[in-house]
């Protein structure tokens, strides 16, 4: 019975009931080396069907669609955070190879990789002796 | 959008003294999203069968989090090595919980960064009908 509720909390949900929740700012870090900056957003409820990221020139948009429903007919006794989707855009500068971005969504979090150009990355200078 | 509803209701003349009552409280921790510090946020939803719980906890294996209950408190902790996907974090919560749980058939679930459990009410706990003798 137990497993019958947590089915219905994750059942499918129709496309209005998703895009009538609003829209949160993920909690997001960023790391960044010579090669590659990486970026980890905290999107609880979604899952890698249900995220979306697109480029627009230099603008790199994140949507995230939860997929948690609240359980029918039960009411809600203590509540900490809001459900709702999430978004959030990225401004990328000249360095980053575009056609070689790539995600991956794992346990809530969206990982999001892009690598640096060749022509971008530091070059070590080799010091002659005389 | 359970906010909407729970206005509706809360405005709606027809219900008696002790719904407005119930929806008050409902109104208020709805309008409220507490800030939690290091803790993982949780809802928790009941009726009359079941409380089901949901803490969002993205970024942890479902081997690192740790789930007891008793009676009608229900821990839920979580202390992990710093070279895990949860870079070390770790917390202790307990709640308190509306009526008595069976802890025999709780059941959790961790997907997509959620931690989700299902607690049904206990027999014992459950209102029974007593007939008069007559």
């Amino acid at each position: 019975m137990a497993n019958e509720i947590i089915k219905k909390t994750n059942s499918e949900i129709k496309n209005s009931e998703v895009e009538n929740k609003p829209f949160f700012v993920p909690r997001v870090d960023v790391q960044y080396d010579e090669k590659e900056t990486v970026i980890f957003a905290e999107m609880p409820g979604v899952d890698d069907k249900n995220v979306d990221i697109s480029l627009d020139d230099k603008n790199l948009i994140v949507t995230g669609y939860c997929q948690l429903q609240i359980p029918e007919g039960y009411s809600l006794k203590w509540q900490e955070y809001k459900i709702g989707n999430y978004r959030k855009s990225f401004l990328l500068n000249e360095k980053v190879e575009t056609s070689k971005i790539s995600a991956e969504m794992k346990n809530g979090i969206l990982k999001i990789v892009l690598p640096v150009k060749e022509k971008c990355k530091p070059v070590k200078i080799k010091v002659k002796t005389s | 959008m359970i906010w909407n509803k729970s206005l509706s209701h809360y405005l709606n003349p027809a219900d008696d003294i002790h719904g407005n009552i119930s929806n008050l409280f409902d109104l208020f921790y709805q309008g409220a999203s507490k800030d939690t510090g290091n803790n993982p946020p949780v809802n928790i939803w009941s009726n009359d069968e079941n409380v089901i719980l949901i803490a969002e906890l993205p970024g942890c294996s479902s081997g690192e989090i740790d789930i007891s209950c008793k009676g009608n408190l229900i821990n839920i902790s979580m202390s992990s090595e710093e070279s895990s996907e949860s870079n070390g974090r770790s917390f202790k919560r307990t709640f308190e919980v509306p009526y008595k749980i069976d802890e025999d058939k709780t059941e959790a679930i961790y997907k997509d960064g959620l931690l989700q459990i299902v607690m049904p009410r206990a027999e014992q706990d459950k209102p029974r009908k007593i007939t008069i003798k007559g």
